[in-house]
């Protein structure tokens, strides 16, 4: 037991740690204006992939893809990667070939599997997702998501159904 | 060549490593009056710079500024290391080391686990058992302070000292229920957590962000557990950014001293000591034997039963998601909590019919609920437009998941070895892994998919595809043991059962390193108890004179 006596001794002399109320929490409550501007597309293209992310992602009730600047942030993502850059400047320009109207090609390819436009969907689709989950409006807007911040107490499943 | 800086003062203790061995260690001798030399591969991270705070999107906006997350992984262009086949080795140098970021889980082993050899003959036995260590456990969560429950099992023995655990998610439970009606118990999960004020360290406020570095230390972490109290005594001196390449043997075989060299500038320096704790983590710790050559050690100081390196054993685990319906577009909760998952499931597959493999395994469950990282998953739903919208809505607060861990039994040829060929900056051979799975595991893989899919369906979940006999890539638990293994065969083991080397009486190594089996636990309370109670030993040893 002295070995117990002596830890508590020996860690009396801390104090507790800054208090939680005074804690800080990154940009709660804040909004986000952040002034935006294409890094690696050009105007036309930049607008041309705001309306293809639109339609993987559309606004509802709740914004959607373009709302959340999801075409600036792939923008961001080849202007850091250039390889990027050059496979999503291939998308885009390959769409931009398909006859009909983008909600026509996005019909077709959707069902396709082992083609080009299989291929090219797959990066819009799974990219938008990526982009737009971490944005505040698809997760605090859409999902409802309002963690990662202070909680005095964690009350897990209130349901009583689950106990 | 640069000159060796060689200072000349004689330390009672050199300890290598300030991670949760390390620092037990320094902690325990310091406070008995024991002066200690630490050497530290990093530095001390910054607390108030870590991004335990900074939202999902956030954060590439801060990268984009410039502004860095606290870089807690070694990079392995610095400081490389070789596999065959492919060991993902994850490494923190720095002030604390894995601590910063680990994973929390604080499970006792029992008699299960140290006595597993003696009943089912593989390899060799742990010298010690439950009772050598339990009182050791005990010290330890009381120092750090565990939450958990007192739900305690033959597997997983209890604690009189736990803190509150927090409640369940909904998942959880649903999973805690599914898992019962199946004949199997799920427990609160015991985590190195203060949930509630101890010992001068304020609560956990569930961010669910652990995995970043805790920006108020609510869980235990050896910088500001150990490291800050024993600095407090005034017996303990630390040396940043000293990457250590060997200990140094005298004319009497003991070890004399270490060399290290300056991580920033490369400048070799040796400093003396008359006893060397080494805890740098089971690799690096290996390393560092293994190149400690000399006349009297040519294949690594201690080394002469040729265990040393032999053995590596971790865990092999693998991951299960599913929806579960009950939760299906209900409202998205606060999730968070501790990071990681509230709930645990022990080991239970010792009861009941005799399988056709040694060993076992047990599960956690983190990962479960309205999680950020949806992607993965939501990209898999069909379609596109506002009903892809929809479904993954419908979806988030429904995910559960399972990630059952199972013990690799420890294998002579599952080894670290060091490689003459390829050196690292500082000219000292590098670490080169060699560690797959066997028969064993294979079969109780099979047993694990088949559990974790039973409690799964039990839960009436829609399963996301997976691949029967797929696995985590070897290392990903973080957990590698069993390389400096401690036995009562001076031939078979390295270490006596106070991780004290057979063969060079003041060398001690108190991580990973020293355990002589895997189990299917996390491995750090025990790291903590093994190397208070070493040093208990050693210092005793002192006071005698003896060591």
């Amino acid at each position: 037991m002295s070995d117990r006596r002596d830890a508590l001794k020996g860690l009396a002399s801390l104090t507790v740690l800054p208090a939680l109320a005074q804690h800080q929490h990154g940009d709660e409550g804040k909004s986000a204006p952040a002034a935006l501007s294409a890094k690696f597309f050009s105007a036309a293209e930049l607008r041309d992939l705001g309306e293809w992310v639109e339609l993987i992602l559309p606004r509802t009730e709740t914004p959607g893809a373009k709302d959340a600047k999801v075409h600036y942030l792939i923008d961001g993502l080849c202007h850091r990667t250039p390889a990027a850059g050059k496979e999503w400047r291939a998308t885009l320009a390959w769409l931009g070939k398909q006859k009909g109207s983008r909600e026509q090609v996005l019909a077709r390819i959707s069902t396709e599997s082992k083609s080009a436009g299989a291929e090219h969907f797959k990066r819009l689709k799974d990219t938008t997702i990526e982009q737009y989950y971490l944005t505040r409006e698809g997760l605090q807007a859409e999902l409802g998501w309002n963690a990662n911040t202070y909680v005095a107490e964690f009350k897990g499943c209130t349901h009583k159904e689950h106990r | 060549m640069a000159q060796v800086k060689k200072s000349p003062e004689v330390h009672d203790v050199i300890i290598v490593g300030s991670g949760a061995a390390g620092g037990m260690a320094a902690w325990n001798l310091t406070r008995k009056g024991v002066k200690v030399l630490m050497l530290d591969a990093g530095e001390k991270f910054n607390r108030g710079g870590f991004w335990s705070h900074v939202k999902p999107w956030e954060t590439q906006k801060k990268l984009d500024a410039g502004q860095k997350p606290p870089q807690f992984y070694v990079d392995n262009a610095e400081q490389p290391y070789h596999s065959d086949p492919y060991f993902y080795l994850v490494r923190v140098w720095g002030r604390g080391g894995r601590t910063n970021v680990w994973g929390r889980v604080a499970l006792r082993y029992g008699d299960l686990d140290f006595a597993a050899a003696e009943k089912d003959g593989w390899e060799i036995d742990w010298p010690i058992r439950y009772r050598d260590v339990a009182p050791y456990y005990d010290r330890v969560e009381q120092l750090i302070g565990v939450c958990g429950g007192d739900d305690d099992q033959d597997s997983l023995p209890g604690s009189k000292y736990h803190l509150p655990p927090p409640p369940p998610r909904c998942g959880e439970r649903l999973l805690q229920r599914a898992a019962k009606s199946v004949g199997i118990s799920v427990v609160a999960q015991r985590k190195a957590v203060v949930t509630k004020e101890h010992n001068g360290h304020g609560p956990c406020h569930y961010c669910g962000a652990c995995g970043r570095g805790c920006d108020v230390s609510a869980f235990f972490n050896s910088s500001d557990y150990l490291l800050e109290p024993a600095f407090k005594t005034g017996n303990l001196r630390l040396i940043d950014n000293a990457v250590v390449g060997r200990v140094l043997v005298g004319n009497d075989g003991l070890a004399k001293g270490v060399q290290y060299f300056d991580r920033k500038t490369g400048q070799e320096h040796t400093v003396l000591g008359k006893r060397v704790i080494i805890g740098a983590a089971c690799v690096d710790s290996t390393r560092i034997l293994l190149n400690s050559k000399s006349e009297k050690y040519p294949n690594g100081i201690g080394n002469s039963s040729d265990v040393i390196g032999r053995y590596l054993c971790e865990q092999v685990r693998f991951h299960m998601y599913g929806f579960a319906p009950e939760l299906m577009g209900t409202k998205t909760l606060n999730d968070d909590g501790l990071g990681g998952e509230h709930i645990y499931m022990p080991r239970f597959n010792h009861r009941g019919p005799k399988r056709d493999y040694l060993r076992g395994y047990g599960s956690q469950f983190w990962n479960i609920g309205a999680q950020t990282g949806l992607s993965s998953w939501a990209k898999q739903m069909p379609g596109y437009g506002a009903g892809l919208k929809q479904n993954i809505k419908k979806h988030f607060p429904a995910l559960i998941a399972m990630h059952p861990y199972g013990e690799v039994l420890p294998y002579k040829d599952n080894r670290v070895v060091v490689d003459a060929k390829k050196v690292d900056r500082y000219g000292l051979p590098i670490a080169k892994i060699e560690y797959r799975i066997r028969e064993n595991e294979r079969k109780m893989l099979g047993d694990m998919y088949d559990m974790a899919e039973q409690v799964i369906r039990a839960a009436k979940a829609e399963i996301l595809p997976f691949e029967r006999g797929a696995i985590d890539v070897a290392g990903s638990a973080i957990h590698e043991h069993g390389t400096v293994r401690m036995g009562r065969d001076p031939k078979r083991s390295a270490l006596n059962g106070y991780c004290q080397m057979h063969d060079v009486k003041n060398v001690f190594v108190v991580d990973g390193a020293a355990f002589t089996t895997a189990s299917e636990k996390n491995p750090t309370l025990t790291i903590l108890a093994l190397s208070w109670r070493a040093t208990d030993y050693l210092a005793e040893g002192i006071r005698r004179g003896e060591v």
